[in-house]
C-alpha cells in the first residue's frame, strides 16, 4: 500500500487550483489596472480629481483643463440616495405582503413577475425611462411640485425636461426593489414557525407579529438596504439614459446631472484626445470599485448576522 | 382588541396590499410598453427585422438588427464557455480544498465582487485588450461579460456544492472512489441543479449587459459578424446608441431590438424556471 498523497489526486488538485487562482488573479488585475491608469490624475489634479466641480477638458496641462468629478460623484449619490428612500419600504412591505397577507397562487404569480424583473436587462428599463417614466414625472409631480414648494431648494428649478436625478432615482428603485425584495422575502420566511405561533398565542395583530419578525431578521433588511444602494450606484445604461447628463453641480432634483457612470459612458469616446481626461474618468471608475466593495462587503456582513 | 390596534392592522395590511399591487402594475407596465412599441416594428418589418442590417440613416425603412443579434448569441455563448467551466472548478476546488488560502481568497473576491460595477470591468478589458491591440474586438467582449459572470457562477455552484451532505461524500470514499471521481462523479452531480441554476441566472445577467460592451465591441453593423478578433454588435448596445440618435428609422430599429432582447430574456427565464423545477425551496 502506498503511503501519502496518490500522484492522481496531486494532478486533480493542480486541474481545479489553476482556474480558481486565475479567478484571483484577473479580480487583482481589475484593481491594479485602475490604480495604474488613474495614477497620472491623482498625481496632476491631486485632491481635486474629487472634489473639483468643473470639467474643460483641454490639451493644456493643468489648470488649463481641469477634470473634477464632484458634480458626478453628487449625481450618484443623490439618485442613489432616492432610489434607496423609495425602494427599500417597498420592497418590506412586498415581501410581507408575499407571505403574510396574499394568496397562495396570487404570491406565487406575483413571485414571478418580480424575479423575472429582477435581471430584466437595463436598457429596457432605461427605454421606458426615457420615453414613458420621465414625461410622466415631469407632468404629474415635478410640475406640480416645483409650483406648491418650488421656494424648496430641491425643487427650485423648473423641470426642463423628463431627464432629472430624480427621474433616474425613481428608475433605480424600480429596478433594485425586485432584488431588495427577494432578499428580505427570503430571510422573513425562514422565521422558525414556533416564534410566529408564539406572537400570536400573546395576542399580536398581524402588523405586530409582522414588526416583531422584521424586527429579527434586521440584518437582512440592511443587507437589502446596502447590497440595493451598490446595485443603483453602479448601474450605468439606463441610468445614462434617463439622467440628463449635464455638467451641474445642483441642489435641485429637477435638473439633469451626471453619475460616475453615466459621465464614463458619455465622455469615453471624447477622452482619446485627452489623456488625463481618460485617467479622470478611471479615477471615477476605482472611487465606485472602491465604494462598491465596502457597500458590498458589509451587506453581506450584515445578512450573514441574521441567525434565526 | 383595542380598536386602535386593530386600526393599525387593518391600515398596515391594506397599505402593504397597495404598495404591493402598485409595484406588480409598474413591473408589468415596463414590459407592456416596450412590446407596445416595438411589437409593431416586428409586425411592420417581419422577418427581415431579424435578419437584415440597419438601414441608412436617410432610409426610409429602419432595416435589421441581425449584426446585433447575432453579436449578442455570440458574445453570450463564448463568455458562457469560458465563465462556466472555470467558476464551476474553482467551486469545486473551494468546496474540496476549504482550508487553503487560495480557497479563501477566490471565496472572498467572488463574494465582493459579486455586484461589481459592470463598467469598471469595461473599462478594465479596455486598457488590457483594446488598447494593446489597437482595435475594438469581438474577443474584448467576450472577455468583459465572461468577468461579469465568473462571480456569479462561483457563489451559486459553490453554495450547491457544499451542501451535498458529508454522508455522501464518505459513502464515495468508503467504495473506494478517488478524490477526482467523488469531487466531479459525486459532488459535482449531485450539485448540478445548484450550478445550472447560477450559470443560467449569469447567462441572463450577461445577455442583457450594456456597459461592459461600451468599451470593448464598440457595435460595427456594416457587416453581420466579422469574426472575434473584428470589432461587432450587441443587441443592449445597438438599443442604447440608437435610441439616443436623432435618426426616426433607427430609434424604430432600438424598439424593434428591444423586443427582440425581451423575448430572448423571456426565453431564458422560462429556462431556469424549468431548470428550478422540482427543487425543495
Amino acid at each position: 500500500m502506498r503511503l501519502g498523497r496518490p500522484l492522481g489526486d496531486l494532478v486533480f488538485l493542480y486541474c481545479l487550483a489553476a482556474p480558481a487562482a486565475a479567478m484571483v488573479l484577473a479580480f487583482a488585475l481589475l484593481f491594479y489596472a485602475h490604480i495604474d491608469l488613474s495614477r497620472e490624475a491623482l498625481e496632476l489634479q491631486g485632491l481635486k480629481t474629487f472634489a473639483g466641480a468643473r470639467w474643460r477638458p483641454s490639451l493644456e496641462p493643468p489648470p488649463k483643463s481641469e477634470y473634477g468629478l464632484l458634480p458626478a460623484i453628487v449625481g450618484t449619490l443623490t439618485s442613489a440616495g432616492i432610489a434607496l428612500l423609495i425602494a427599500l419600504p417597498v420592497s418590506v412591505l412586498l415581501a410581507v405582503f408575499l407571505v403574510e397577507i396574499a394568496p397562495r397562487s396570487l404570491s406565487h404569480l406575483l413571485g414571478l413577475i418580480i424575479d423575472a424583473l429582477a435581471g430584466l436587462p437595463s436598457v429596457v428599463y432605461g427605454l421606458w425611462g426615457l420615453y414613458f417614466l420621465g414625461p410622466f414625472l415631469r407632468k404629474n409631480l415635478m410640475e406640480p411640485l416645483h409650483e406648491l414648494l418650488g421656494f424648496l431648494p430641491f425643487f427650485s428649478c423648473k423641470p426642463l425636461s423628463g431627464a432629472s436625478v430624480l427621474t433616474a432615482g425613481i428608475l433605480l428603485s424600480i429596478m433594485i426593489t425586485p432584488f431588495a425584495s427577494a432578499l428580505v422575502y427570503e430571510a422573513y420566511r425562514s422565521v422558525p414557525s414556533v416564534y410566529i405561533e408564539a406572537a400570536y398565542s400573546l395576542g399580536m395583530t398581524r402588523y405586530e407579529q409582522a414588526m416583531t419578525r422584521l424586527s429579527m431578521i434586521r440584518g437582512a433588511v440592511v443587507s437589502a438596504a446596502l447590497l440595493g444602494l451598490g446595485r443603483a450606484m453602479s448601474e450605468t445604461a439606463a441610468v445614462t439614459m434617463v439622467v440628463g447628463n449635464a455638467y451641474v453641480l445642483s441642489p435641485c432634483v429637477f435638473s439633469p446631472a451626471y453619475t460616475i457612470t453615466s459621465l464614463i459612458a458619455n465622455q469615453f469616446a471624447e477622452s482619446h484626445g485627452y489623456p488625463l481626461m481618460l485617467s479622470s474618468l478611471f479615477a471615477g471608475s476605482l472611487l465606485l470599485l472602491c465604494v462598491g466593495l465596502i457597500v458590498n462587503a458589509a451587506g453581506l456582513r450584515a445578512l450573514r448576522s441574521v441567525r434565526l | 382588541m383595542s380598536w386602535a390596534r386593530k386600526l393599525k392592522d387593518r391600515l398596515f395590511s391594506a397599505l402593504a396590499s397597495l404598495v404591493a399591487l402598485a409595484f406588480a402594475a409598474v413591473a408589468l407596465h415596463v414590459v407592456l410598453y416596450v412590446t407596445w412599441r416595438g411589437l409593431p416594428v416586428l409586425a411592420s418589418e417581419g422577418l427581415s427585422l431579424l435578419f437584415e442590417k440597419p438601414a441608412a440613416v436617410t432610409a426610409e425603412r429602419p432595416g435589421g438588427v441581425a449584426p446585433a443579434l447575432v453579436g449578442t448569441l455570440y458574445l453570450t455563448a463564448s463568455s458562457l464557455a469560458i465563465a462556466a467551466p472555470m467558476a464551476a472548478l474553482a467551486a469545486v476546488f473551494s468546496v474540496e480544498f476549504p482550508r487553503s488560502p487560495l480557497s479563501r481568497l477566490v471565496r472572498l473576491t467572488s463574494r465582493a465582487l459579486l455586484e461589481v460595477p459592470t463598467i469598471s470591468v469595461g473599462l478594465l478589458v479596455f486598457s488590457l485588450l483594446v488598447l494593446p491591440l489597437g482595435r475594438f474586438t469581438g474577443l474584448a467582449g467576450t472577455v468583459a461579460l465572461a468577468l461579469v459572470m465568473l462571480p456569479y457562477v462561483y457563489v451559486y455552484a459553490e453554495s450547491a456544492l457544499s451542501s451535498v451532505p458529508s454522508t455522501y461524500i464518505e459513502a464515495g470514499y468508503a467504495l473506494g472512489m478517488r478524490r477526482a471521481q467523488v469531487a466531479l462523479g459525486l459532488r459535482l452531480k449531485m450539485a448540478k441543479r445548484g450550478v445550472w441554476r447560477g450559470v443560467l441566472m449569469a447567462t441572463m445577467k450577461a445577455m442583457g449587459e450594456t456597459a461592459p460592451l461600451l468599451f470593448t465591441v464598440y457595435g460595427a453593423r456594416a457587416v453581420v459578424f466579422g469574426g472575434p478578433l473584428q470589432p461587432i454588435d450587441a443587441l443592449p448596445l445597438m438599443i442604447f446608441q440608437f435610441i439616443q440618435s436623432g435618426y426616426e428609422n433607427w430609434r424604430a430599429l432600438a424598439w424593434g431590438g428591444a423586443f427582440v432582447l425581451l423575448v430572448l430574456y423571456m426565453a431564458m427565464y422560462a429556462a431556469y424556471r424549468l431548470a428550478l423545477r422540482g427543487e425543495t425551496k
